[in-house]
């Protein structure tokens, strides 16, 4: 027993010592745990509160936009594709007219290579038969007759070219419009429904907003109340 | 019935201070604090530095009181945490290291005379090194076993041991020097 007979009487002497702390001490104990009181409660409170919030709002803002994509993917998707078949539209009539207004020039080419053989032969008839004036009139009148003609026909091909060309000019620009157009007005009712379901969202979540924070408010009211 | 009484009135503050019942919490703070604090100044010298320890030791106390399982005396239990905050304050304040020595002696005993006091012994711990001190203090006064002593302070149980001896045997010197003088004066 002797080894804590020292121990033991420090012990002893030690446990009924009492030494009484400064009178500020429970003071700032005081401070202490009102500052933690507020702390934990209110940080935590809110926080939580905060969270949920602010991951709710975040789903919101995902679903609102999946759904708004979706949208934009459908309504997007067919505008393409009218513009681009419009523009393949565009781009073939032309060609086609193009095709035909260059089959239109061979013909006429080919109007006029027949009329230049039609001439020597007409030509060569009048070498031949020097004394036939009237056929060299007839010839004569035909020759005549016969650039007149075939200006006529230049005249109408050029003139029907120009009138393609400033058909094509003209149709392009009407065709190109149309669409644009059309375009507009579904990106408008689209942009517009859009905007008329985002301002209907904003109010739910405004009013879901005051709910909240009167809820809050009566909460913590509560508390120190 | 009387004991039974202060034991319901015990659980009620406890219950209370839970709770944030500011007055629950003054009437433990005000029924424990100056033990605690003696505790506190057996491991701290400087009496200022025990007190702010004995203050946060008590915000530990009411912050973990709802984990407090009324097992065991309640003294006990906020006890246990002064001298847990003491402990951290040493070893971070003053980065107490404990020499890695395993030879410890066969203690010599030497009965204190009952005519010193609580603060001839009070002296005799504050002149002992921060790594004795606790382990003395953990040892001989909360009768801690050197095992449990080497968990909380992270070291050897041979080195527990070791420094016990060593602060034993300072002890002991200056036990005998506090003797001498007396016994000079005398």
């Amino acid at each position: 027993m002797e080894p804590n007979n020292i121990d033991k009487q420090i012990k002893e002497k030690l446990n009924q010592r009492e030494i009484q702390p400064s009178a500020n001490a429970w003071d700032r104990l005081d401070a202490m745990l009102s500052v933690e009181e507020q702390k934990p409660k209110r940080s935590y409170k809110w926080l939580s509160i905060a969270a949920v919030f602010v991951g709710f709002t975040l789903i919101g803002i995902f679903m609102m936009n999946k759904e708004n994509s979706t949208e934009n993917v459908i309504l997007s998707n067919p505008i393409v594709l009218e513009n681009e078949t419009k523009l393949i539209e565009n781009e073939s009539t032309p060609k086609i007219e193009n095709n035909l207004s260059e089959a239109k020039e061979v013909e006429a080419v080919v109007h006029q290579l027949t009329k230049k053989i039609e001439k020597p032969s007409t030509e060569i008839n009048p070498k031949k038969d020097f004394l036939l004036d009237n056929h060299s009139k007839n010839e004569e009148l035909i020759v005549e007759s016969q650039p007149k003609e075939s200006t006529a026909k230049y005249i109408n091909a050029e003139s029907l070219l120009a009138e393609i060309e400033t058909g094509e000019k003209i149709e392009i620009p009407n065709i190109s419009k149309k669409p644009s157009v059309k375009v507009d007005a579904n990106a408008l009712l689209s942009s517009a429904e859009k905007e008329v379901d985002e301002t209907f969202r904003d109010k739910v979540i405004q009013s879901i907003n005051k709910k909240y924070n009167s809820v809050k408010s009566t909460l913590a009211n509560r508390n120190y109340e | 019935m009387k004991v039974i009484n202060l034991h319901q009135d015990e659980k009620n503050t406890i219950r209370l201070a839970v709770e944030n019942n500011r007055h629950a919490q003054h009437q433990i703070y005000t029924k424990f604090s100056p033990k605690m604090l003696g505790v506190c100044r057996q491991y701290i010298k400087d009496l200022q530095q025990a007190e702010d320890v004995m203050i946060t030791a008590f915000m530990k106390v009411f912050s973990s009181l709802k984990n407090f399982e009324h097992k065991g005396s309640f003294e006990g239990w906020i006890r246990r945490i002064m001298i847990n905050e003491c402990i951290s304050f040493i070893r971070v304040q003053k980065q107490v290291k404990f020499i890695e020595d395993e030879t410890f002696f066969e203690e010599r005993h030497n009965d204190i005379e009952s005519k010193f006091s609580v603060d001839d012994i009070q002296f005799l711990i504050d002149s002992l090194p921060d790594g004795y001190k606790m382990i003395f203090n953990l040892y001989a006064i909360e009768g801690y076993k050197h095992q449990e002593i080497a968990e909380m302070l992270g070291i050897n149980e041979g080195t527990s041991k070791s420094q016990l001896s060593h602060a034993r045997k300072m002890l002991q010197n200056q036990i005998n020097k506090l003797k001498n003088y007396d016994n000079g004066t005398e």
